[in-house]
């Protein structure tokens, strides 16, 4: 029973690690329709800056995530100014493959600057790394992690429903032409909505540097875990990115106490079980999956 | 009878939007299916089109039960249909658009090809076969979709708006070649927000509300029927227009 | 009728235009100077072929896979295990991994092509990575080194020769056979159909076509061709591992060669392929010496102006560049009669 337990809090706090690497994905995959297959690359980003911050500055990324936050939103909007909004109105693939060929350059420019070592950074005191409770252990950075990806998820929402601009971005969201024809104007949604997402995401690679580590490439991995989240949570809704991040991090958790060469496995079973069976995921529109397409 | 809907009902989250619908559509007959926004035309016209799968009911086309079937096996069963906003495909010509249908029956291109010239002359689409499709005015288009439904030898077709967007003297040519569908033993149920078409050239008209049918008759019937006038003005009084 | 003969002339120009690439192709290792170009050129066959098969289902039916490499590394897998532990010839192994390749492009199909456009990709990427993972998985419970060896004993039998002309002859033969098989499926009425839903599936079904069907012998017959590139490159490098024929990056190198050159047209993979491999090794050599990933950085970056630049492709642009010579020598009275039809050669 105390396993089980272990693996069910452990898993959840994996998850609130994987909604955060989500969140900015579910924004810009939400609303502009957008993939973004550099996605992992800008968490990439965002935990170097953490790492860098911290090393140059002392200030640990937890408090220097606001800071962190208002940099990559500026990198967002260079995005999709500079790139993303000459790939809008082109075939799909376009965009697959355009931010797919930015996160190979992203990677290699990591490399080029920073080398191929392996970077974490100590934030907290080796003896409050984690906590107990109910006798169950706890990582603190993992703790922290996940109060970052609740607090940054209701700020999003709350956005979204109380200020006009989040409405407008709902709205694209919704009905591109229908909100044009409201006076919308999408540009600007899209400029905002890249700077946002873009900034969440380098925000939640700065919170996780402290309990992964930084290197080129481990945007792989977390794009493939960021795409299965937004998935299994549903396409565009927020919401579903927590739950679908939170059961991902317990069917993980679960899977690798079973047989911990599977574990890799489970996010790519998963995401061709999800998809075949209920695209729309968990709190998506049915349809969506489709919709997103047009 | 060649259509024939029983107690059709589709539901999206808690919504119905088709409820328990029933009729039934004789053969070579036009008939007419209107309704307020929102009413469930489009969705009661995608279930009987194959698009989407029914909750509950029963559709039969020619006796036998369609419910449930891909809209290509519907398609080879003689019942076609166009879509609200036409559907191009991006890389073909007029032409080749056509034949596409016509190879529902032929497996010979060149077989395919001939018919879609003829086809492409019965809607009016000649002199314009080697056009981009995506190049076409709306009109045109609506005409290339009637000619993809109608290149796949169909006993009934169905039109989802055919009429939207078109001018007035566009629009009396589409009704003209519709009548013509009727001559040639097509039997058509169209959707159509246009009351003056819709009155002059069906035979009997379905109008729905909130999902639930609330008249079937013949156009001058159903248009003094009070609570069609209810469902589309709210309760006031107003004349019906001249059939 | 004019209209119909046009089509048809069109056609055989078509045909004319696949002979000469072929007959081009054949020759093109007599080109060779020495060694190191030999085995450029032999890859760039290879890849050409390979990006064709991936072109039957990722262009002419226009279902993006990103996971070919399953299929790639199932035959390179197949062929080798057979030839090293049971003395098959790879020429009969490279049937059995084609047939298995079948088997798993059946098993993905009803999942994926439920999807459209990226979700579809993101499935058969995922499904490239599970094999993977299962693949390597599998060594706990069979005794299997981490990468694969084929000794080096010429003879036709063992699919191993001495000299680079052999393995030159049957990566065009290779790339001939996948050119064929593309243009017949291209061509008559699967052409129609897979053309149709290509380009609107909604449309495609409303019109009678056999949607799910066509998806599925597409994707089977590329995952078939792509088996057989997999059993010839494992021939001809003779050593595989996982970390070389089970990677994302082959898949999006297919995909990627074929934009290049022209994604649904035959001569696209083709000229994206030759065009591709000598460019990479032109990258190594210009930047290697600049720090570890400057040669990847500079790809990348060539990817994305590609790939925004040229949706078409070269020949694409070429195509489109043809077109406006072509509409401005005629007065706009004729346009429409000289407008050629639709896009698939």
């Amino acid at each position: 029973m105390q396993t089980v337990l272990q693996l069910l809090v452990s898993g959840i706090l994996l998850g609130g690690v994987y909604a955060l690497a989500a969140v900015g994905l579910n924004l810009i995959f939400g609303v502009a329709k957008v993939v973004n297959f550099a996605h992992g690359e800008f968490l990439m980003l965002g935990m170097y800056a953490g790492y860098w911050l911290m090393v140059k500055t002392g200030i640990n990324p937890y408090y220097g995530a606001p800071m962190i936050g208002a940099a990559f939103f500026v990198l967002g909007v260079l995005f999709y100014a500079g790139l993303m909004r000459f790939t809008i109105y082109k075939p799909e693939m376009t965009q697959v493959f355009a931010t797919l060929g930015l996160g190979i350059a992203l990677q290699n420019l990591a490399l080029l600057m920073w080398s191929a070592d392996y970077r974490t950074i100590q934030v907290l005191p080796a003896a409050s790394e984690s906590v107990s409770a109910f006798g169950l252990t706890l990582s603190t950075n993992r703790l922290i992690g996940f109060g970052f990806a609740a607090a940054l998820v209701s700020g999003v929402l709350l956005f979204m429903r109380s200020t006009f601009l989040g409405r407008a971005i709902e709205a694209v969201s919704q009905d591109l032409v229908a909100a044009r024809l409201m006076g919308v104007d999408p540009n600007k949604v899209f400029v905002v909505t890249f700077g946002i997402g873009i900034a969440l995401t380098g925000i939640a690679g700065a919170v996780l540097v402290p309990s992964f580590y930084a290197f080129p490439t481990v945007g792989s991995f977390f794009v493939l875990v960021a795409f299965v989240v937004v998935v299994l949570g549903g396409l565009g809704s927020m919401t579903g990115t927590i739950l679908g991040g939170l059961i991902l991090g317990v069917v993980e958790s679960v899977a690798g106490f079973l047989s911990p060469d599977l574990k890799e496995a489970t996010h790519f079973v998963l995401l061709i079980l999800l998809l075949a069976a209920r695209p729309h995921g968990i709190l998506g529109v049915k349809g969506a999956e489709k919709e997103a397409l047009k | 009878m060649m259509l024939e809907v029983r107690s059709l009902t589709k539901r999206f989250g808690g919504v119905g939007a088709v409820d328990s619908v029933n009729f039934s559509v004789d053969r070579g007959e036009i008939m007419g299916l209107i309704g307020p926004n929102g009413a469930g035309k489009t969705t009661l016209f995608n279930v009987v089109a194959g698009a989407l799968a029914p909750d509950s009911g029963e559709v039969l086309f020619e006796g036998s039960s369609i419910a449930g079937m891909s809209s290509a096996a519907i398609c080879r069963r003689g019942l076609a249909r166009t879509f609200q906003i036409p559907q191009v495909f991006t890389s073909m010509t007029v032409l080749e658009t056509i034949a596409t249908g016509s190879l529902a029956l032929t497996r010979a291109v060149a077989d395919a090809l001939h018919s879609a010239v003829a086809i492409a002359q019965r809607v009016g689409l000649a002199g314009r076969e080697g056009v981009l499709a995506s190049s076409l005015t709306t009109a045109e288009k609506k005409r290339l979709e009637l000619a993809r439904a109608l290149a796949t030898h169909p006993r009934m077709i169905l039109l989802d708006e055919v009429l939207a967007g078109l001018n007035a003297s566009e629009i009396a040519d589409m009704l003209d070649l519709i009548r013509s569908l009727r001559d040639e033993g097509i039997t058509v149920l169209f959707v159509e927000h246009n009351m003056e078409a819709v009155t002059g050239v069906c035979d009997r008209i379905l109008v729905l509300d909130s999902g639930r049918r609330i008249a079937l008759g013949r156009a001058d019937e159903v248009m003094a029927n009070p609570e069609v006038i209810r469902a589309y003005l709210g309760d006031a009084i107003v004349e019906a227009p001249d059939a | 009728m004019s209209v119909l003969k046009r089509y048809l002339l069109l056609r055989r120009s078509d045909a004319l235009g696949m002979g000469s690439l072929v007959v081009l192709v054949l020759l093109l290792p007599h080109f060779a100077g020495n060694d190191y170009y030999l085995n450029l050129m032999i890859l760039a066959l290879l890849y050409a072929g390979l990006a064709s098969s991936w072109n039957i289902v990722g262009g002419i039916a226009g279902q993006f896979s990103l996971g070919h490499t399953a299929f790639f590394g199932i035959g390179a897998y197949t062929s080798t295990l057979l030839f090293n532990y049971a003395g098959v010839t790879p020429w009969l192994g490279m049937l059995a991994g084609g047939v298995i390749s079948v088997v798993f492009a059946w098993l993905i199909a009803y999942p994926a092509f439920r999807m459209r456009g990226v979700f579809f990709g993101m499935t058969t990427l995922a499904f490239g990575e599970t094999v993977r993972i299962l693949l390597i998985y599998s060594r706990k419970h069979v005794e299997l080194p981490y990468g694969l060896s084929i000794n080096f004993k010429p003879g036709l039998f063992n699919m191993v020769f001495e000299d680079r002309w052999s393995y030159a002859y049957l990566a065009g033969a290779y790339l001939f056979v996948v050119l064929v098989v593309a243009m017949m499926l291209s061509r008559g009425y699967t052409g129609f159909y897979l053309r149709a839903l290509r380009d609107n599936e909604d449309a495609a079904e409303a019109a009678g076509v056999p949607v799910r069907a066509y998806k599925l012998l597409a994707f089977v017959v590329s995952a078939f061709l792509t088996s057989i590139g997999g059993t010839l490159m494992a021939q001809y490098v003779m050593y595989i591992e996982p970390g070389t024929v089970f990677t994302i990056s082959f898949s999006v190198d297919l995909a990627l060669m074929t934009i290049l050159g022209g994604v649904g047209t035959l001569a696209g993979p083709v000229i994206g392929a030759l065009i591709a491999l000598p460019l990479r090794e032109f990258l190594v050599e210009a930047f290697g010496n600049a720090g570890a990933g400057t040669h990847q950085l500079v790809y990348g970056l060539l990817l994305v102006v590609v790939v925004v630049l040229l949706p078409q492709g070269l020949k694409g642009g070429f195509t489109s560049l043809r077109l406006r010579l072509a509409s401005q020598r005629k007065p706009a009275a004729q346009q429409d009669a000289s407008l050629p039809p639709g896009d698939s050669r």
